[in-house]
């Protein structure tokens, strides 16, 4: 279950590289390589997503003869606010208070 | 080279794909149909075992019953090992051999009897706990304790066979026959009396309760530690027998190996627990409560050493336990959420029209 408060740096990140693509169907392969993860930490996370309503995943026709048709993903409404709420932690840290000007 | 990883690579993203359950098939067919479109071969190599590392963390949690058995198998197997290095009479090695066998095929026939006919936990039971009193009543004292009963001139301890069985009925059930089966069965392991059963009991109990705090279960916790508490105070005049007892540290002494394996095999017995844990909590935590604090026992007191250490009643015992983490007949198994197919969808045998980059 992916929970608010339970979020790793991985889903943060997996998040934002689905947010960025937007409208866009992003495959499985580039997002390992995007958000720098493992094949086998995205796949469990994006069928957490897919089960909760936060991400469309799809089918899609081959583009070339004798290719396979590939399963490609992008965020619902609700992912992308999912994505909003959890920005990979790097971004989310608040910086630190350089001193007082005097 | 380069066609070679790739085909490595379908290979074991295949192999991912046969391990995963069946609502999660059309994800493995995903994962297969992505290698195609990784120029590198060792990339896709390194995408597949990903792929693998899922699909058998998976695949296992899907399929508990099979991972208890191998572990009975793997730990008696062990037991064997420890005893033939220690030097245990060869009977010693077939008694628990056979055990196992007997065991496993005690397994096969209640499931099968289970579909046949079928027995509410709370029945259960109540069945189990009658059979531990009167298996008791008739049974052997000795040692200013009465835990064994001898059958076919083998001696077994009723308890070790039943009381896993009893958690696994209590587990799922909390109702007013299973509290009062809990009684009797906790009454009656105060008067033989047997603090490692007790005490495992009570462990598994309390662990129910933290998963469900409930007033049955804060009743039945209750009950179970009150029933340990007796057996605390009850003299145990218990001897230390060798090969069964206290082996959890002798076998290492005896020998580096048999201690080793008196170790993994212990351990082994509580790989179940860890794999049910995601179909069925309540089950897998009393399941590896029980045996967890019957090892213990086992390593503090003249308790015997489950599986490993000699002594047919905890393989069988064991065997039998596994029904409780077997996943339910009307329940779904796996817990995994699904992705179903949608219309339009094509996700059946993909992985079998991939064609290499």
């Amino acid at each position: 279950m992916v929970r608010d408060r339970t979020l790793s740096p991985v889903a943060r990140r997996v998040l934002a590289a689905l947010a960025e693509a937007g409208a866009d169907w992003s495959h499985g392969y580039d997002l390992c390589r995007s958000a720098g993860v493992k094949s086998g930490t995205l796949y469990p996370l994006l069928i957490r997503l897919e089960a909760q309503g936060q991400l469309e995943a799809e089918w899609q026709a081959p583009v070339e003869p004798g290719r396979p048709p590939r399963h490609v993903y992008r965020l619902t409404a609700r992912g992308r606010a999912l994505a909003a709420d959890h920005p990979p932690l790097d971004q989310a840290a608040p910086t630190a208070p350089q001193g007082i000007p005097a | 080279m380069n066609a070679w990883l790739h085909r490595l690579a379908l290979i074991i993203a295949g192999i991912a794909l046969r391990l995963l359950p069946p609502d999660q098939r059309p994800w493995g067919a995903a994962m297969l149909g992505e290698l195609v479109t990784i120029p590198r071969g060792g990339e896709a190599v390194r995408f597949a075992l990903g792929c693998l590392g899922h699909g058998l963390r998976t695949g296992l949690a899907a399929r508990p019953l099979l991972i208890g058995v191998l572990c009975a198998i793997g730990a008696t197997g062990l037991g064997l090992v420890h005893l033939a290095l220690t030097g245990a009479p060869g009977s010693h090695l077939a008694i628990n051999a056979a055990a196992l066998v007997i065991g496993l095929l005690a397994l096969a026939n209640l499931r099968l009897l289970a579909r046949l006919v079928p027995v509410t936990a709370d029945n259960l039971a109540l069945l189990i706990c009658a059979m531990l009193a009167g298996s008791t009543m008739l049974g052997n004292a000795a040692q200013g304790a009465q835990r064994w009963l001898t059958v076919g001139g083998a001696t077994i301890q009723p308890s070790l066979i039943l009381v896993p069985l009893l958690v696994c009925a209590l587990a799922r059930s909390t109702g007013n026959r299973a509290l009062l089966a809990l009684t009797i069965a906790a009454q009656t392991l105060a008067w033989q009396p047997d603090r490692a059963m007790a005490g495992a009991l009570a462990a598994s109990m309390a662990g129910l309760f933290w998963r469900e705090r409930t007033g049955p279960r804060a009743l039945a916790v209750g009950i179970a530690i009150s029933a340990f508490a007796v057996t605390l105070v009850r003299p145990d005049l218990g001897e230390r027998v060798p090969y069964v007892d206290q082996i959890v540290w002798l076998a290492f002494a005896q020998h580096p190996l048999a201690g080793l394996a008196v170790w993994i095999g212990s351990a082994l017995l509580l790989v179940p627990a860890i794999v049910a844990r995601p179909t069925d909590r309540s089950s897998g935590l009393a399941f590896g409560l029980f045996w967890g604090a019957a090892i213990l026992a086992a390593a503090l007191g003249n308790y015997p050493t489950p599986l490993v250490g000699y002594g047919s009643s905890a393989v069988i015992g064991y065997c039998l336990a596994l029904l409780g983490i077997a996943p339910r007949q009307s329940a779904s198994v796996g817990c995994a959420p699904t992705l179903a197919p949608r219309k339009n969808e094509r996700s059946d045998g993909v992985w079998r029209r991939l064609a290499l980059p």
